[in-house]
């Protein structure tokens, strides 16, 4: 079985918890929670935190099984439904990250994309990575990551001079109710790293790895907190009209129009960051799939998949504010339904035995 | 062997997609040829109607930046009309994507404006850091100027629009901050008010005697912009007030962002100085404020630590030496003084035309919360929050060498 090294598996986390969060989590956000938007963040990434803390316990408990096969041999045929559950969640989420791309190529590089190309540019690249092994997703996360981190670094520092830190306050002005409301629509976008789950039997764990992750995932926490308040703080109340937060940030400041520089900067890593993330979906969908269905050959089951996600890519013509309404609807249960359900499978599968001979 | 003549397929797919694709992109037109790249739109209200101005680029190699620009007007009942009737008049749709202002006429702001300008924020591709200009004179005629001039204007507008912000004014005057100011609960928002050359030249000759007024006339007129400092304020979205730039001057004692300002101090009579008059430039300027409300009155405490920098002496009395000490009592009292005296000002403006331009509103909230709302709920209308404020000022003056 191929196997991910701790600072693969680390460099996967950290992108699967960037995706869509520093795009266009913190308008959703804003437009249900207002000036408390900043707290749901927080909620919501703290949620993550435990979640990531869960899976990657399970991984490193059962480092040479595969999640099917546990659950499996733990619940029966209903692994089935977790799986299947993972996988919904997955295409979702795929798409989601889809229209995100395909919003932002609009807004930055073209003047008019037709979807049908985009759709299947971008699933060539993360076909590519789907059919390869584990390792080299992991590589190029690693790669990619310092990278992005500093290019990210940089374009929040770009306009700090007109964040105004205290504008959103007070907060809970209204009460704890926009606050819940603001996590319940924008979870979605935080459910993501239940799919890690999928990554069990493949990571081949050092004796540091989960202090190592915890560490990494709460400055990811914090990063991720301290950007969000820094584009309300700039923002403000206007957040509402504000789509891609980190390349509209950096375009904040009417006088650097000439200095194109930054701005392609920021464009370039939302791009990368956003391609890397789908890039690492789509290996999770993979195996999945594998995992549980025992697939002889991936390509029937991967083109299948690819055709669900260009019908319905297609049919909703990645539109923004149907994802919008679809996010915070139907998908937002769900994914809380799903989180749940994660988090106890983790809990039961994380318990130590005494006769577990698995343990690391 | 199945798995063979999947993968076969599946190359011949790609190669066929990609040869369709070629085929697409050879015989589509350059893009230069179907879009019309707009870098800058003016807005007037006209007869009931939007007359909406567009600076276009025609690209083309050599030549100087003037001869790539024609002016393109069309008027109609929305600024989304008459730019879609701008597209007919062109032949190309015109993309707002490298817009980097937008002038606004006095007509076109006696409405509330946001209504209006809310299309620019809705996927049109114009950046959310276009900057707002507004102008006394016909928005389109500043236009024009702004595409005559040998030189990229844009940037202008923006340096100068900068240059006020460091010095003047510490308010955005982009599209997004217009609209963050617009939605938070004191609707006060400004920009730049910019003339024309022309037009101040014209305004001088009209004051002076008429001999001098033909001499003017006679001479070539500059075809600028010209930005003396005054801003518009912008209130529930409509123009309410232009502060002129010694308007201006007054609230900068408001605002503690500004970078490096000047202060002129007259009539200094002390032991080094007789009946002298010192500029300082305050390269230290410390303010911070206190808010609270006391009896149903909100008092704002203003404390002020100063470094004072002497520029220019003028005096009575014999040459002063470079390095010594200017600040004492009385250079604290005139300081004191005058910094009062323009916070006066300035507050009364701001009570008489309701302009929140610093945000006490937030402050108030977010600092006494319970007395605020309290206050609040005691007036009535609650846009008259300003009326009641006291403003207290501690003024504290060092010798910044």
């Amino acid at each position: 079985m191929t196997e991910l090294t701790s600072k693969q598996y680390i460099c996967i986390v950290v992108f699967i918890f960037f995706t869509s969060k520093l795009v266009t989590m913190p308008s959703l956000v804003f437009s249900t929670a207002n000036n408390d938007a900043i707290i749901s963040v927080l909620i919501n990434t703290l949620i993550e935190l435990i979640t990531i803390s869960l899976c990657t316990l399970v991984i490193i408990r059962n480092p040479k099984t595969t999640l099917f096969d546990i659950l499996k041999r733990k619940i029966g045929i209903l692994a089935y439904l977790v799986i299947g559950l993972l996988i919904i969640f997955l295409l979702a989420r795929i798409l989601y990250c889809f229209q995100e791309l395909y919003s932002f190529f609009l807004e930055t590089l073209y003047d008019d994309l037709n979807p049908y190309i985009f759709i299947f540019s971008a699933l060539c690249v993360c076909l590519f990575f789907a059919f390869k092994k584990a390792t080299v997703i992991g590589r190029t996360c690693e790669i990619l990551l310092w990278f992005i981190l500093i290019g990210t670094v940089l374009s929040l520092l770009s306009n700090l001079e007109y964040a105004s830190f205290t504008q959103n306050m007070p907060y809970l002005e209204n009460g704890l109710s926009p606050t819940l409301s603001g996590c319940k629509d924008a979870m979605f976008l935080f459910g993501t790293p239940t799919c890690l789950l999928l990554l069990t039997g493949k990571v081949k764990p050092n004796h540091h790895l989960f202090k190592n992750t915890l560490v990494v995932t709460s400055i990811c926490v914090v990063f991720c907190v301290v950007a969000c308040f820094i584009f309300y703080a700039t923002f403000g109340n206007s957040m509402q009209y504000v789509l891609f937060s980190l390349s509209e940030y950096s375009q904040y400041d009417p006088y650097i129009l000439e200095l194109q520089r930054l701005i392609w900067m920021s464009a370039v890593i939302d791009i990368s960051k956003l391609f890397c993330s789908t890039c690492c979906l789509m290996y999770l969908l993979k195996a999945a799939l594998v995992d549980s269905f025992r697939f002889k050959s991936l390509v029937l089951p991967l083109l299948t998949m690819s055709a669900v996600i260009i019908i319905v890519g297609i049919l909703t013509r990645f539109d923004t504010i149907f994802w919008f309404d679809l996010t915070k609807s139907y998908l937002s249960y769900f994914t809380i339904a799903l989180i749940l359900i994660c988090q106890i499978i983790c809990l039961v599968l994380s318990i130590r035995r005494k006769d577990d001979k698995t343990i690391n | 062997m199945t798995k063979q003549l999947i993968k076969k397929w599946a190359t011949i797919l790609i190669i066929g997609f990609l040869v369709l694709l070629a085929i697409e992109t050879i015989n589509m037109p350059g893009q230069n040829s179907v879009r019309a790249i707009c870098t800058g739109l003016s807005i007037d209200y006209e007869d009931l109607e939007y007359s909406v101005s567009a600076q276009i680029i025609i690209p083309e190699a050599g030549g100087e930046y003037s001869q790539k620009t024609v002016i393109v007007n069309n008027k109609a009942q929305s600024i989304e009309e008459a730019l879609h009737n701008m597209e007919f008049q062109i032949g190309k749709k015109i993309r707002l994507g490298h817009c980097g202002f937008i002038i606004l006429s006095k007509d076109f702001c006696e409405n509330n404006i946001t209504k209006e300008l809310d299309y620019f924020l809705r996927g049109n591709n114009l950046g959310n850091n276009t900057l707002l200009l507004y102008t006394d004179l016909k928005a389109q005629k500043v236009l024009e100027k702004t595409s005559n001039i040998n030189s990229n204007e844009v940037d202008n507008l923006q340096i100068t629009s900068k240059y006020n912000q460091q010095h003047l004014l510490s308010k955005s005057s982009s599209l997004m901050s217009f609209f963050n100011d617009y939605l938070s609960p004191h609707k006060t928002s400004c920009m730049p008010n910019i003339t024309l050359e022309e037009e101040a030249e014209k305004k001088n000759s009209s004051n002076s005697q008429s001999g001098a007024g033909e001499k003017n006339n006679s001479e070539p007129t500059k075809d600028s912009i010209k930005n003396d400092g005054s801003m518009a304020v912008f209130v529930n979205g409509k123009c309410s007030k232009v502060l002129s730039p010694s308007e201006c001057e007054n609230f900068q004692w408001f605002d503690p962002k500004l970078t490096e300002t000047r202060l002129k101090i007259e009539n200094i009579n002390n032991d080094k100085i007789k009946n002298g008059t010192i500029s300082f430039t305050l390269s230290h300027r410390c303010i911070n404020f206190e808010y609270k409300v006391l009896h149903n009155q909100p008092i704002i405490t203003i404390n002020y630590n100063l470094g004072l920098k002497p520029e220019s002496i003028t005096s009575e009395s014999h040459i002063v030496p470079t390095y010594s000490s200017f600040v004492d009592d009385v250079v604290t009292n005139l300081v004191s003084n005058k910094i009062n005296q323009a916070v006066s000002n300035a507050l009364s403006l701001m009570q008489q035309y309701e302009m929140d331009l610093f945000n006490f509103y937030h402050q108030f909230n977010l600092n006494c919360h319970s007395n605020w709302q309290e206050y609040l709920s005691n007036l009535l209308p609650i846009e008259h929050y300003l009326d009641k404020i006291k403003i207290i000022t501690n003024v504290y003056c060092s010798d910044e060498f």
